[in-house]
């Protein structure tokens, strides 16, 4: 019903535009282009590029991928398989092309919204500021392929032993672009901020739980004002940051806290950041033309405290919407890179002479979602027999190709707690559901003790459930149609199908009005924590009030939640998430089934190309080869 | 005329207001929320904060009011998605691009289409006539994103005479151009032709010939003129088409015209942006339809005649 109201206000602008047969051709082609342009993403995964855009700060996506590989969470965990050498990031010379050659260009789908880094924290955003904008630490890839902090603003930080309180060394080098030296205070600033509700801030919810009063100034609590919050410069180079609780993650939180320098802000107000003129940066680069929606041109920072280690002089980032022309301009050599996973074009590149390819994985699970207040899901033995009942392995090589990251849980592989992966620091297999596989070796008989316990007719053919879709592309309805016949096969249950566009998904989770929803989620940083607390059953995204999900597991589950907070050792720590990981996938709440990876193309004259499992690339880093 | 005018001019007013307010309505009850892009998973609380930001915590009525409150001082809003960004500072840069696209295709129909359809109307039935109907038929069935991409693949990927995407030369003019023309072109074609044919049957061109005019004078005083009202009435709508028609050819060749807009807003639910471009574009169609009915007149005495005559 709600789609055709949107399909009935969608007719009604295109009729509004009102135009002639002719040009009325060309508006019934662009809405469909809209959908596909828009939703595509294509391929191995996403519904939605909207959301690849959406979605705030360290560019964590809730559905990304495809489209914006490079920019959303499209993240890499093996680092650009194709380069070994150099990861610690020291090219010798004579492998270097001349200065004048030292030209990177890729392309993007999607231009920036804006150049503020407090309210532009779209995905298409980060990827501009991560290459003209320096926070306190820089999250790049070791050489293992894992994230790993790295000083970047500061040279160092001392962390209290309590693990409560950061004290960062701001680099005497380290200038704005105007030549200004960046300080203690230019951090301070900009994490107030963030804090203050009057800003708009997009990131600021990041550090709400985690910085001391950050919270309380953000809803305005208990007369607390931005100025209280737990971040103070000590003097001009040191900034000391209070939180209320140990946070492992808490210097990959900081690097994307882009800083911005009081006078200046101040100065442009509502417009900074709307040209390259309105704003200042602390990066590598610098953003010297920005044509929107045509051109992003950067220049090195000569003034960047490590510009001897820099090699690029130029990049260029050419935003082109349709993935046959991308894909056509990386094969003319009109660019050097190209992250897409268009199943046509990915056979194409893979042969093209002069290009390497590599795989790259990815750190937003997919997952169905169910609503715990429905009459049969309030039953976990049914909601388990729905995850069981799904052949994942087929899943994968009907829908995927084969590529991406099977899920037998919700922890995408590269998934850290600290500086360990999950699987190692779990004592237990990870891999809940194989277990559970194994205990019920029969999905319909799980299914019909579960009905029969809630009084239920414990014929699965008449169940009547409704799988909401999270897109309405050529991929979304694979997926779905799939999932009906799997489930039939399987479980003896018809499913009905509601196609819908993304975002009308999200907003029917949020009033709780599905059955199964067609979930993903890319976290905020990379620690267990970051995808587990978004059930958390108080305050998490998907709360009890969206899930349904309200008993006694639902408190246990919050309660793992609240003492991880609190470990400071890793090891207990990780066996609590894993504790809560545990009920949330083992009680059926949810469903994972996979994790996309993305395809990478990228030109043999390109060294030092390096993606993290955050999505960050280390533009600092690349090189063009010497011929 | 002048009459004529105002009231058209008046009509059009209220259409305006009528096709603003339904769309402002139609964006509020339909699905999907505008800061969905901004806020992705943020807690609730937190996305209240961003939401009043933008003046979305209140009311729809309200909304409206200001909405149309500001339109009187001819302010379209900010975008929600763009932050920062005047809708009217979007039209100004960007509507001038596509605006381009669509003046250059136009061209190219009007007077190509003319052409074609004259040369065929004239040679009914032989073998040019032919050719030209097999032609037009191929392009008008066959959508112009179809043909872009065509023309991308071979005139631009295969044998690179022209750019594939991108913007600022004038050599990227070529393949957009061509892949909207052609469409329009087929269509003038097809009108112009069968309006020759059916003026070449009147009584006048008889009369023409027998007073001794030359095919040449007959061509140009009678056929052209007379041929011409449908082709008035193809154009009028085709002007306000200029700016939207090349939306998919847009995307396609990666030009910074409205269209990357108008797709982002409507996805993105960003209702100013939405309500802008759709006001913006309603604009242009009324406006066309006025200039039509004036051109008609000078075209077509009998139209003018006939209408002060009702008066």
């Amino acid at each position: 019903m709600k789609k055709q109201i949107k399909m009935a206000a969608s007719w009604f602008m295109a009729s509004a535009m009102a135009m002639t047969m002719l040009a009325g051709c060309g508006s019934s082609g662009s809405t469909t282009t809209t959908a596909a342009g828009a939703e595509t993403t294509a391929a191995a995964g996403t519904e939605t590029t909207a959301g690849a855009e959406t979605t705030a700060s360290a560019g964590a996506v809730t559905t990304a991928a495809g489209a914006e590989t490079t920019a959303a969470a499209g993240a890499v965990t093996t680092a650009a398989g194709a380069e070994t050498t150099a990861a610690s990031g020291t090219v010798s010379a004579d492998e270097l092309a001349d200065p004048e050659d030292q030209i990177f260009r890729y392309s993007k789908g999607s231009d920036a919204t804006g150049l503020n880094p407090i309210i532009c924290t779209t995905a298409p955003d980060n990827e501009v500021f991560e290459k003209i904008c320096e926070g306190l630490y820089r999250d790049v890839t070791n050489e293992k392929g894992e994230s790993a902090q790295e000083p970047g603003a500061a040279e160092s930080c001392d962390i209290s032993d309590d693990g409560l309180t950061y004290t960062f060394h701001i680099r005497p080098d380290a200038v704005w672009s105007d030549g200004e030296p960046v300080t203690a205070n230019d951090f301070e600033y900009t994490f107030k901020l963030m804090a203050d509700p009057e800003s708009g801030a997009t990131a600021g919810w990041l550090y709400d739980g985690t910085i001391v009063n950050f919270n309380e100034a953000m809803y305005q609590t208990d007369g607390v004002k931005p100025d209280d919050i737990g971040v103070k410069a000590l003097d001009d180079k040191t900034l000391e940051i209070q939180l209320v609780h140990p946070c492992s993650y808490f210097l990959e939180l900081v690097s994307t806290a882009w800083p911005v320098r009081q006078d200046v802000y101040e100065k442009y107000g509502q417009s900074y950041g709307a040209s390259v003129d309105q704003i200042v940066t602390n990066g590598g680069f610098r953003l010297t033309k920005w044509e929107p929606n045509v051109e992003m041109t950067y220049e090195k920072s000569e003034n960047y405290w490590n510009a001897d280690n820099v090699h690029l002089q130029t990049i260029e980032c050419k935003i082109i919407t349709d993935t046959a022309t991308r894909a056509q301009a990386i094969i003319s050599g009109d660019i050097d890179y190209l992250g897409t996973n268009e199943e046509e074009w990915v056979g194409v590149l893979s042969q093209t002479p002069g290009l390497t390819s590599f795989v790259s994985d990815g750190n937003n699970p997919e997952f169905f979602s169910f609503n715990c207040s429905n009459k049969y899901f309030k039953n976990w033995k049914v909601r388990l027999a729905f995850s069981l009942a799904i052949d994942r392995e087929k899943f994968n090589t009907d829908l995927n190709d084969g590529t991406a990251e099977v899920m037998y849980g919700l922890m995408p592989a590269c998934t850290q707690v600290g500086d360990k992966l999950y699987t190692e620091a779990v004592s237990e297999d990870t891999q809940i559901i194989k277990t559970l596989s194994a205990q019920y070796p029969d999905p319909k008989a799980l299914l019909q003790e579960g009905l029969e316990e809630e009084g239920l007719d414990t014929d699965p053919s008449r169940m009547e459930v409704h799988l909401a879709t999270r897109g309405t592309n050529e991929f979304s309805k694979r997926i779905s149609e799939w999932m009906l016949q799997d489930w039939q096969e399987n479980l003896g249950v018809t499913i009905t199908i509601d196609s819908m566009e993304w975002n009308v998904m999200w907003d029917r989770v949020d009033s709780g009005d599905y059955d199964i929803a067609t979930a993903g989620w890319g976290p905020y940083f990379n620690d267990p924590y970051g995808l587990l607390s978004i059930y958390d059953p108080e305050n998490g995204y998907f709360n009890s009030s969206k899930t349904g999900w309200d008993d006694e597991d639902s408190q246990k589950y919050h309660d793992l939640l609240e003492q991880s907070i609190d470990e400071t050792d890793m090891t207990k720590r990780a066996e609590l998430l894993f504790q809560a990981e545990n009920i949330l996938v083992g009680k059926g709440v949810i469903a994972p089934t996979y994790t996309a990876t993305s395809n990478n193309f990228l030109s043999d004259k390109v060294g030092g190309y390096y993606v993290n499992p955050n999505s960050a690339t280390d533009y600092n880093r690349i090189y063009i080869k010497k011929q | 005329m002048l009459r004529f005018i105002l009231k058209r001019v008046g009509f059009a007013i209220l259409t305006l207001f009528l096709i603003i307010t339904l769309t402002f309505f139609l964006i509020s009850a339909a699905p999907g929320d505008p800061i969905a892009s901004k806020v992705g998973q943020m807690p609730e609380q937190a996305q209240e904060l961003i939401r009043a930001r933008y003046g979305l915590d209140k009311p729809v009525g309200e909304r409206y009011l200001i909405y149309m409150g500001n339109l009187l001082h001819g302010d379209f809003g900010e975008s929600i998605t763009y932050t920062g960004k005047q809708v009217n500072d979007i039209i100004a840069v960007n509507a001038p691009i596509s605006a381009k696209i669509g003046i250059m295709a136009l061209f190219f129909q009007i007077v190509l289409g003319i052409l074609l359809g004259m040369v065929a109307g004239m040679n009914r039935g032989k073998v040019g006539d032919h050719v030209i109907r097999v032609c037009v038929v191929l392009a008008i069935c066959i959508p112009s994103f179809v043909f872009a991409a065509l023309l991308q693949y071979f005139i631009g990927f295969k044998w690179h005479l022209a750019p594939i995407f991108g913007w600022g030369s004038w050599k990227n003019y070529i393949l957009p151009v061509t892949a909207y023309a052609l469409g329009g072109i087929a269509s003038y074609t097809k009108y112009m032709r069968s309006s020759t044919i059916s003026v070449y049957g009147e009584d006048y061109i008889v009369t023409a010939k027998a007073k001794g005019c030359t095919k040449n004078q007959v061509l140009r005083k009678h056929v052209f003129r007379n041929s011409l009202i449908p082709i008035v009435t193809m154009t009028g709508p085709a002007i306000a088409g200029i700016f939207a028609g090349s939306f998919v050819l847009e995307q396609m060749f990666s030009i910074p015209g409205l269209g990357a807009y108008y797709m982002k807003s409507v996805t993105n639910s960003d209702y100013t942006v939405i309500l802008g471009l759709t006001a913006f574009f309603a604009m242009m169609y009324v406006a066309s339809l006025i200039l039509v009915d004036i051109v008609y007149g000078f075209v077509d005495p009998r139209i003018r005649v006939a209408k002060t005559g009702k008066r």
